[in-house]
């Protein structure tokens, strides 16, 4: 098993290497850089960039070598200072603009999981277990519905809603007065309160995949001999439904786990733009858009090392759910 | 104290109706069942499948499934020292069943490797019966499931406690299973065709060790089977179901010697067996069981009988008659003293044609190897699996081989390796050709191609081996369009191997899930022969079917046989079967033939050891043989590492110390027959096997 996980984190390297430079290679691959951005940007506003000018700038940035070289300098300052480069949009090092906001995202994404996983799963065992029930064809329903209905329509609607009925905006993740404020018992109140529109909305979508994933690998699994088996050897109903089927339906849940982090971090981007969320998803959206090649490329680096991470995770934690997986790698282990 | 309670009946099902719900519907499919189980006695289930067997079982536990219903009747459990229970009356999840489930009542699933779960210890299933039951500690329960593993002779009880099912042989995995149940004490043990998914070899052995463990613990049991071998070998009684109903019941030496209803009788007339008179073709029962949707009213046996008295019969159901003490049958046919009238049978003569030995064979196999690379990845070597390890036979012209062998053997590697779906490690496949002898494995695949169409494959699943989508012409035309002949031609073809294997050429629009195994079988042996080949292989191709459609379908590959001058490499792990249909047989063990003889001579005096420990497992139903056996412990080899010498020496009784150091060549000796053996077997003495009982 050990030497399983160090094979594996032995490829990491190399990997994100790979990663790294595809990242790179993407971001510059639309014609026209981050200068030639501004100077549009401040055409627009009838401030004309003389040729010169925008080539101080690239001076400036560093923009007018190679795109090799680039890669080279971001790459060598970030092993060996720790430098992800500077956010041109946000004059503000990469770092500390990513920095800032990975904390609410990791929290808002892990609060939106824990509660989807909480209310799916049993959801999805109660379904396939009273299969064919009134509430299972009430989850099914609510399942169909959550899946069809486009997140960001969901959130625009209920902001609408609650505009409307309470006169409170929601969006955001803090009300003004709290924004900016250091962190006091009230501003992690107010986090609160404004947590739960977020979690809902995307819980929703989460939760109604989850239920039919698990009702589906459920279903299967009921009609094993195994469980007829436990059930004949006189095990309680409840105890039988879990230890066999339920144990057994949650290996392709376990396996599709991989991008779980990545999850974590891209978030939902349309979502948080919808409501106004200030989580890496619309960062890394606004970083493309604008061209903003370092914020862009650590950004994408970072879901491609959370998906590997993710990856492992879900390979060890398959493994010491699945003898069957388990006993592979000690006999690999053995023989080697 | 066990005097008083023998042969008093421990369950009585009386009048059992079970339905299943599907929508509004109710299909009835279990229709009044009745029968005792007695103590320290062994009452066998016996039918096709979709009899109700299983279902009767699973009733008695009440774990039938949410959609199946008992309607009338009731299961009585009679404990001692306590008031009679009626099962069926108990709420299926309530404590009182629970108490019954396990604890009186215990039972082993058919397969053990579905039915014990992959990611829990074998020991852990087996001790939780105990720590649900009762107060046992943990260490308590894993000591007594020990003993109970040790008890089922499991080698290495308390290494094997902590082993996954995965990690087990067949065998080994159905003495877990048995452990599961015994491990409760019960005094009821259900058997659900708990043999059906092993070699005869193991089978043998289970079975003894299930009579053992019953006389040893005094449990009554209840035994289904679908073998009416079997049967003889286990039961104290029988009680034979068609379609949810015992048509006839008795002790086991009356019922198999003097069947009484035609489905019984029907049943022995179409196994083959591997002693007796051969016989050119079996006799069938017509048909297959209808599906529960389809039942007929009247008798439901009906439209495959051939004592069937119109008018009568399909008004009513026979009720079952008295015909001796504990000896019942349910049919309107049986005259005053319950004997049956003669009928039809449905086994028309046809004159057999030999092979021509004088010409030159069409398939020659030379030394043929086939070794697998298994595993092996940055850090490990492969294992070097030798499935096959030089095979040398003959087959000539409307010849059939068979090819018999335990799991494991090689002997499905050697057909698809003779057909060209492995590449052959070493060694030559010789096909005649026009007075040629062509070597296939040396051909490049373009021109190998050339031959596809003379050697073809029935395979075991037919169903498996269809593509879903497409229609019945369509599988049927497969190789003939791809060999570019032109539509009308392929279409005149279709229809003609359509009728030649029986089929109605009006299904050729269907897809193969519309028919039943048997009809899906025909079709399977149809796109074999669409292409006109010489040579035809098949693996298994009976095994998945019931008795009564396996015979229809060995007469069908006999006439075949018969009228197009085909020749057949028939493989099969059923004794029985390969001797009715093959006119020679090679016995494959490890990757090699052991021995190759004619068919007559190698069932009535086997030369290798090996083989005379196969036949003596085979279970045939005759009952004066329950006698001591000599049987064959062990296992077959892994092939990544054979025993130096002969490769049967550890499990064989005559092994010397020469059979330990040389491998024994294959040798001729005498008569066509060829052995691999440093002892063999005197031609002359006959297994005991075929003593005269």
């Amino acid at each position: 098993m050990l030497r399983f996980i160090l094979q594996r984190l032995l490829w990491v390297p190399p990997t994100l290497i790979a990663i790294s430079v595809v990242a790179f290679a993407i971001i510059n691959l639309p014609p026209g850089d981050y200068v030639d951005r501004y100077a549009l940007q401040a055409a627009a506003q009838g401030d004309v960039m003389t040729e010169a000018q925008k080539e101080a700038l690239r001076i400036t940035y560093g923009l007018d070598a190679p795109i090799p070289v680039q890669y080279v300098r971001w790459m060598s300052d970030m092993l060996l200072h720790g430098n992800f480069g500077w956010s041109f949009q946000h004059s503000r090092p990469v770092a500390e603009v990513i920095g800032e906001r990975l904390g609410l995202t990791a929290i808002l994404s892990i609060v939106t999981l824990t509660v989807t996983w909480m209310i799916a799963i049993p959801i999805g065992i109660y379904s396939a277990v009273r299969r064919y029930s009134i509430a299972d064809y009430v989850f099914t329903s609510l399942g169909f519905f959550g899946l069809a209905l486009p997140n960001f329509l969901l959130a625009l609607a209920l902001m609408y809603a609650l505009f409307v009925f309470t006169g409170q905006s929601v969006g955001g993740l803090f009300s003004s007065q709290y924004a900016d404020a250091p962190w006091s018992l009230g501003k992690v109140l107010d986090l609160l309160a404004h947590l739960w529109i977020p979690i809902l909305v995307l819980g929703i979508s989460g939760m109604a995949s989850i239920i039919r994933t698990i009702r589906a690998n459920l279903l299967d699994e009921l009609r094993a001999p195994y469980l007829s088996a436990a059930r004949a050897k006189g095990l309680p109903e409840t105890w039988a439904l879990l230890k066999y089927p339920v144990r057994h339906a949650m290996n392709p849940f376990v396996s599709g786990l991989n991008d779980v982090f990545v999850h974590i971090i891209s978030g939902e981007t349309i979502v948080a733009i919808v409501l106004g969320l200030e989580t890496t998803g619309p960062l890394l959206f606004d970083a493309l858009r604008n061209q903003d090649m370092f914020l862009a490329a650590t950004l994408i680096m970072f879901l491609g090392i959370l998906g590997m991470i993710g990856t492992l995770f879900s390979d060890v934690l398959l493994a010491w759910l699945d003898p069957r997986i388990r006993r592979q790698f000690t006999l690999v282990e053995r023989r080697a | 104290m066990a005097e008083v309670l023998h042969d008093t009946p421990f369950l009585e099902v009386r009048d059992l109706h079970v339905s299943f719900a599907e929508g509004d519907r109710q299909f009835t499919a279990l229709d009044g069942v009745s029968f005792q189980v007695r103590r320290g006695r062994t009452l066998c289930l016996v039918g096709e499948s979709g009899c109700g067997k299983s279902l009767t079982a699973k009733a008695i536990l009440q774990v039938m499934g949410d959609n199946a219903r008992i309607g009338q009747g009731g299961i009585w459990l009679c404990r001692d020292g306590r008031e009679s229970i009626d099962i069926a009356a108990l709420d299926p999840r309530g404590s009182a069943i629970r108490s019954i489930r396990g604890n009186d009542i215990a039972m082993i699933y058919q397969e053990p490797m579905s039915a014990l779960s992959p990611l829990y210890t074998i020991g852990d299933q087996i001790s939780e019966v105990l720590r649900w039951h009762g107060n046992t500690s943990r260490s308590e329960a894993r000591e007594e499931a020990i003993a109970v593993l040790r008890a089922v002779g499991m080698p290495a009880p308390e290494k094997r406690f902590d082993a996954y099912s995965f990690e087990l042989s067949g065998g080994q995995r159905q003495r877990a299973m048995i452990a599961m149940a015994l491990v409760g004490r019960p005094q009821l043990l259900i058997a659900d065709e708990p043999t059906t998914a092993l070699d005869v070899t193991t089978q043998a052995v289970i079975l003894d060790l299930l009579r053992e463990r019953q006389q040893a613990q005094g449990m009554a049991m209840l035994f289904i089977t679908h073998d009416l071998g079997v049967v003889s070998e286990v039961a104290d009684d029988v009680a034979v179901m068609y379609m949810g109903r015992i048509v006839e019941s008795g002790p086991v030496a009356e019922v198999l010697s003097d069947p009484r209803h035609p489905y019984t009788r029907g049943l022995l007339a179409s196994r083959p067996s591997v002693t007796g008179r051969r016989r050119d073709r079996l006799e069938t029962i017509p048909g297959t069981v209808p599906h529960l949707h389809n039942r007929p009213s009247g008798c439901a046996f009906f439209a495959r009988c051939g004592h069937r008295r119109p008018g009568e019969c399909d008004r009513q159901a026979p009720p079952p008659r008295q015909l001796a003490e504990a000896r019942q049958a349910a049919c309107w046919a049986l005259d005053d003293e319950g004997h049956l009238q003669a009928a039809e049978t449905h086994a028309p003569a046809v004159a057999r044609r030999k092979p021509d030995y004088t010409c030159p064979p069409l398939l020659k196999v030379r030394g043929l190897k086939k070794h697998f690379l298994q595993g092996g990845g940055l850090f490990t070597k492969p294992r070097r699996v030798r499935s096959l390890d030089g095979v040398s036979f003959d087959i000539w012209p409307g010849e059939t081989l068979g090819l018999v062998g335990e799991s494991g053997c090689g002997k499905s590697t050697l057909g698809q390796t003779v057909i060209g779906l492995h590449k052959p490690s070493e060694g030559k496949v010789f096909l005649s050709n026009k007075g040629h002898d062509v070597d296939l494995a040396a051909l490049p695949p373009a021109a190998r191609r050339r031959h596809w169409r003379d050697i073809r494959m029935v395979f075991q699943d037919p169903n498996g081996s269809f593509n879903p989508r497409l229609t019945v012409y369509d599988i049927l035309a497969e190789v003939l369009s791809v060999a570019g002949e032109s539509r009308p031609a392929i279409a005149s073809r279709v229809h003609e191997v359509m009728r030649m294997v029986g089929l109605d050429t009006a299904y050729l629009d269907r897809h193969a899930h519309a028919f039943s195994g048997g009809q899906r079988q025909r079709i399977g042996i149809a796109r074999a022969l669409a292409s006109r080949p010489r040579l035809i292989i098949a693996d298994e191709p009976v095994s998945a079917l019931d008795v009564s459609v396996q015979a229809q379908i060995l007469n069908l590959l006999r006439d075949l046989q018969a009228e197009l001058g085909l020749s057949y490499l028939f493989i099969s792990h059923d004794l029985s079967v390969v001797r009715h249909i093959s006119d020679r047989v090679a016995v494959m063990y490890a990757g090699q033939v052991v021995e190759l003889a004619p068919t007559e001579e190698l069932f009535s005096a086997p030369r290798h050891p090996y083989t005379r420990a196969l036949l003596n497992s085979v279970l045939e139903p005759t009952v004066a043989r329950r006698t001591e056996r000599q049987r064959l412990a062990g296992s077959v080899p892994d092939p990544a590492a054979f025993p130096e010498g002969c490769r049967f020496h550890p499990r064989c009784s005559l092994a010397s110390d020469e059979c330990r150091r040389t491998p024994p060549p294959l040798a001729a000796s005498g008569s066509g027959r060829d052995v691999a053996c440093f002892h063999p077997l005197p031609a002359a003495v006959p297994v005991r096997l075929l003593e005269p009982a």
